[in-house]
């Protein structure tokens, strides 16, 4: 098993009763296996997504990836697990706006002191078809070769899991389309697990399974 | 392989490249703040090389000693034994005392040298040659003088005529070009043959002498050794021993007040330098947020992301401390005429060297990462998940003790300050008042801001929407103000107290400052002497006999040794307590002192009344003291000890001229000891002065006469070039205070595009949308440089009722003038910076976003 949630609470202080965003919510994934987590605006699937991605802490509970509880690390190992073992995909794509296509997908791999940087990312623009934009700046590309570079980026320290969060949200729908078609086709050619955050009942039909947050927890 | 750089060093440089404006912005306006302070530190620390490599030459010999009185033949075979074999020996005397030559006279200083003159040192003569005055005194036929060069256009007298000097006429030899071994001296010097001083008549007992010993030590002799051998045996602490080093630091010591002053003014532009970039720094990092997020999300550790940032304030510190350094290198043959041949008694440029190298790079690096700290520190609480959230921003809210990471940053710069201030107390009392005026001017900013919530129906809707800018950005705005308000207070507070002080000089009539000041009279030239003067339809004034006397002991505690204290504030009371004082008695305050403790003094002593004689103390020379109302103090007079009791303090305005003394006795005590006697001419027109002094000169050749308007001058003179040394640094103030208000408005441009394209979409054409612009900053720069200026006036008139005593005398011309100006600047400053965006087509920012 690569990922495995437990009884994950969530609450966020606020004036009067804390708000409870997540209730107890388990789950588990598979290695290899595409999972869509589906739930209405304000459900909590990016509050989801950030625990699992290590970037918030559960106010009760446990998240493992890889075997590894990630409450239980320190701060830097915690940030140098992600950079090798964890692969994220932004709905607004997040690329950092100074840095080439080249750069933006060596980062992850300079962060977790990886070998051949350059080399390595290079490869990864070559599986989602920018090997042409490598010196390309973010403002340079358009919003379909931006998120494919997000991508590229995810995929490039092979990780043990992938986390996407409406990758096709800011495209338009066969943009969109073409961008989800290259994400799950390099997901299962590496065998790579995914979990995938989103609104669009079509995309997740694609997925290995489908999962609905209501109410705090996953059904 | 290719080695690559670091990640955080390669993201920093990236992250400058792409942020030039911000880049170039700190590291600008980091340069202008570091410029004056760093300027300073290459001249003062120049001086000490120079005065190091040049002190033998300044003291005109290796050793020297000196005294009130003439030495003993003990002491002059002490000394010649501590100087050791193959040292040469040179007397000579130095007094003050009237020339007169024509029909015009004045106060000058008479070095009468002996024949081994000159020791060591440049010594050149007007026609090139090098004949020394002792040697051609020695073998001259008649009394010959040898003059500096401006007394012969005052005196109206040209080489080869006549001078009178005391009961004698001398030649005029010749004049005296240079002497770099002269020292300093309180006016012009005039040289003449040690052997030609007895007939002059000038040596009396009280006359204000100094004798020296001036020795040249053998070749490679241990100056500081024989200097410690001397001393050990003289062991009368009235025989001053001095090595050429601490000549020097004598030197060093008049240099380096001046410095001070200056480089607590320079502070003020690194103060606001450093508020510019902790502003700058912080809408940096808070803009680069999101970014920041991404990283960490990707695999950074917060402390990774932070390291990036500092890299990023080493390199723009670093690129600021070059940049000043090289500027100061380039304006270096300026800086001594910034700060006046006048003040500096020798001329010296800043080199750069590596302290100054040290002091520029350590300042800026420390200033960046300090002032950036409480930013970076904040870092921590980023939220990295906000990037899963749509249109996610990740924030920083800001806490009310976030001010509190601002401390080091603090301490950093009292810590300057203290470097540069002579006593922990100056530096203190600047840090407060710069943060007083600080808050003062942020704190009525920050009000005044709050208040335009009242003028929302303000008309024209230009100056409406201004308002709400400034409403709604306090921060940046109370930033703005306090930057040109400060400015615009050091624009003029120096002008103004020199007003004050030229006036008094300026209406003598109207003026209670006396004309002349004559020292030196003896007891029994007083009745002559105020007969002379009534002859002249004048009256003798303020009469005040004067006695000399070294300190015994304070209240019952004897007076250590010299050289006990160390440090500069225990070596300036060392100083002090061993240094000879003038007592004097009357029955009352005279015009220019009151009473500030205790009582005045009770009539007559009367000696068999079983009781100490009564004084009264200078309240600061009773601090300086440390001796408390009732406390005792005893003094030496010629051996005789005189025991007091301080029954009154007094506080002295010193800037009357009038003749006022730190410790005051009763009269009836103090009448029969060695004395001589002060007195005052009241004022009258300069044709009348010069007569006065010419005939007092002739007549009383012993008494000297001081021009007291002549003095004034000179302050004035000194006054002026401290006016062009701050201007200067009030204008590097200035340009820090512009380059912040330029990263201001166009920060602020930039936040408020989208508004600005909805203005132009409504129907705003660019005029008005222009129009707000000049509303927002032309009333800052209005309202911070009126705030500035009037408190430039008020510090200005505290200071000149406090210091001068005078009727403040404001020119009226100077804050108007600056307020004009300073608005002017924010107004083309926000102009330049906001131009691009308000010129930029709504379309354009609607497609781009």
């Amino acid at each position: 098993m690569i990922l495995s949630a437990r009884d994950v609470h969530k609450e966020f202080p606020q004036p009067g009763e804390p708000l409870r965003v997540l209730r107890g919510l388990s789950l588990k994934v598979e290695r290899g296996e595409t999972v869509a987590i589906l739930g209405a605006s304000g459900s909590g699937k990016s509050t989801l997504l950030a625990l699992l991605a290590g970037l918030d802490g559960p106010t009760r509970g446990s998240v493992e990836v890889a075997g590894r509880e990630l409450s239980r690390m320190s701060e830097p190992e915690l940030a140098r697990f992600r950079a090798l073992n964890l692969g994220i995909v932004f709905q607004q794509y997040h690329l950092l706006a100074g840095l080439t296509a080249l750069e933006n997908v060596s980062l992850p791999l300079e962060l977790g002191d990886a070998p051949e940087p350059e080399a390595r990312a290079r490869r990864a623009l070559e599986q989602v078809g920018l090997v042409d934009r490598t010196g390309h700046f973010p403002h340079e590309l358009s919003g379909g070769e931006a998120q494919r570079v997000a991508i590229a980026r995810a995929l490039v320290v092979e990780p043990a899991l992938i986390l996407a969060d409406e990758p096709s949200g800011s495209l338009d729908a066969s943009t969109g389309e073409a961008v989800m078609d290259r994400l799950l086709e390099l997901v299962r050619s590496n065998g790579a697990t995914l979990v995938l955050v989103t609104h669009n009942a079509g995309l997740a039909a694609r997925c290995d399974r489908r999962l609905e947050l209501v109410g705090g927890v996953l059904r | 392989m290719r080695a690559r750089a670091p990640l955080a060093l390669r993201l920093a440089w990236r992250e400058i490249r792409n942020e030039r404006r911000f880049a170039a912005f700190f590291a600008l306006n980091l340069a202008l703040g570091l410029s004056g302070f760093v300027a300073l530190a290459a001249f003062k620390g120049s001086v000490e090389v120079t005065l190091d490599e040049r002190s033998r030459g300044m003291l005109g010999a290796d050793l020297e000693l000196s005294a009130r009185r003439p030495f003993t033949r003990a002491e002059e075979a002490a000394a010649a034994r501590g100087a050791g074999p193959g040292s040469v020996a040179l007397s000579e005397v130095l007094l003050p005392s009237m020339i007169a030559g024509g029909t015009r006279s004045r106060l000058v200083e008479i070095r009468a040298v002996g024949p081994e003159f000159p020791l060591l040192g440049e010594f050149r003569l007007g026609d090139g040659g090098d004949r020394p005055p002792g040697a051609a005194a020695a073998r001259a036929a008649e009394p010959a003088a040898w003059l500096a060069p401006g007394l012969l256009a005052q005196l109206g007298v040209e080489v080869g005529g006549r001078v009178r000097i005391g009961r004698t006429d001398f030649r005029v030899a010749d004049v005296v070009e240079r002497d770099n071994g002269s020292g300093f001296a309180m006016a012009p010097r005039v040289y003449v043959g040690r052997s030609q001083l007895a007939a002059t008549g000038l040596l009396q007992h009280g006359s204000r002498v100094t004798h020296r010993r001036l020795y040249r030590l053998a070749p490679g002799s241990d100056v500081e050794r024989a200097a410690a051998e001397v001393e050990a045996g003289l062991p009368d602490d009235e025989v001053r021993v001095r090595g050429h080093r601490d000549a020097a630091e004598d030197v060093a010591r008049v240099v380096g007040y001046l410095s001070a002053f200056l480089s607590l003014v320079s502070l003020v532009a690194l103060f606001l330098s450093g508020l510019g970039c902790a502003y700058l720094f912080r809408r940096f990092l808070f803009r680069r947020l999101r970014e920041v997020a991404i990283l960490i999300s990707l695999g950074a550790s917060y402390a990774r992301a932070r390291s990036i940032y500092v890299v990023q304030l080493v390199l723009l510190g670093g690129a600021a401390a070059a940049g000043t350094l090289v500027g100061v290198a380039l304006a270096a043959p300026w800086v001594p005429r910034l700060l006046g041949g006048a003040l500096v008694p020798i001329h010296v440029a800043p080199r750069v060297g590596a302290a100054t190298v040290g002091v520029a790079v350590g300042v800026a690096l420390g200033g960046s990462l300090l002032l950036a700290w409480p930013a970076l520190y904040r870092m921590h609480a980023l939220k990295p998940a906000a990037l899963f959230r749509e249109a996610a921003h990740p924030l920083l809210a800001p806490r009310w003790w976030g001010g509190v990471f601002y401390l080091p940053a603090v301490l950093l710069y009292w810590g300057l300050a203290s470097s540069q201030a002579h006593t922990w107390e100056q530096s203190t009392w600047f840090a407060l008042s710069l943060a007083a005026a600080g808050v003062g001017l942020g704190g009525v900013a920050w009000l005044g801001l709050r208040s335009l919530e009242r003028l929302r129906r303000a008309r024209p809707l230009s100056l409406r929407l201004a308002l709400r800018n400034l409403e709604r950005n306090r921060g940046a705005a109370a930033a703005s103000f306090l930057a040109l308000g400060i400015s615009a207070l050091l624009i003029n507070v120096v002008p103004q107290f020199r007003s004050s002080l030229e006036t008094e000089v300026e209406r003598p009539d109207a003026s209670s400052i006396p004309s002349l000041f004559l020292f030196d009279i003896q007891d029994e030239q007083v009745e002559p002497l105020r007969s002379h003067v009534r002859a002249a339809g004048r009256e003798l004034v303020q009469l005040s006999p004067m006695i000399r006397a070294r300190l015994n002991a304070i209240d019952g505690e004897r007076i250590p040794p010299p050289g006990a204290g160390s440090g500069e504030e225990e070596s300036q009371r060392d100083r002090m307590l061993h240094r000879a004082h003038n007592l004097s008695y009357r029955p009352g305050l005279s015009g220019s002192e009151r009473l500030v403790a205790g009582r005045d003094l009770r009539g007559r002593y009367d000696p068999d009344s079983g009781e100490l004689p009564e004084m009264t103390l200078d309240r600061e020379f009773a601090d300086w003291l440390d001796v408390p109302l009732e406390g005792t103090v005893e003094f030496d007079v010629q051996g005789v000890p005189v025991l007091g009791r301080v029954v009154g303090l007094r506080e002295i305005r010193w800037s009357s001229f009038e003749p006022n003394f730190f410790v005051q006795f009763q009269p009836g005590l103090l009448e029969d000891a060695p004395k001589t006697h002060l007195a005052a001419l009241p004022p009258m027109d300069r044709d009348a002065k010069e007569r006065m002094q010419y005939s007092i000169a002739r007549e009383f050749p012993n008494v000297s006469a001081i021009d007291v308007s002549a003095v004034i001058g000179r302050l004035l003179g000194v006054m002026d070039q401290v006016r062009l040394a701050t201007a200067f640094m009030a204008g590097l103030s200035l340009l820090a205070g512009a380059v912040l208000l330029y990263a201001i408005a166009s920060h602020q441009a930039a936040e408020r595009r989208w508004e600005t394209c909805l203005l132009k979409v409504l129907g705003a054409g660019f005029g008005r949308v222009r129009a707000l612009v000049r509303w927002e900053f032309g009333l800052l720069g209005a309202a911070a440089s009126t705030l500035g200026a009037a408190a430039g006036l008020t510090l200005s008139a505290t200071l000149a009722q406090r210091l001068l005593g005078a009727d403040w005398n404001p020119v009226w011309w100077t804050p108007p003038l600056s307020v004009a100006g300073i608005t002017v600047l924010a107004l083309l400053t926000s102009e330049l910076a906001t131009r691009r965006v308000l010129r930029e087509r709504p379309l354009a920012l609607l497609r781009h976003g």
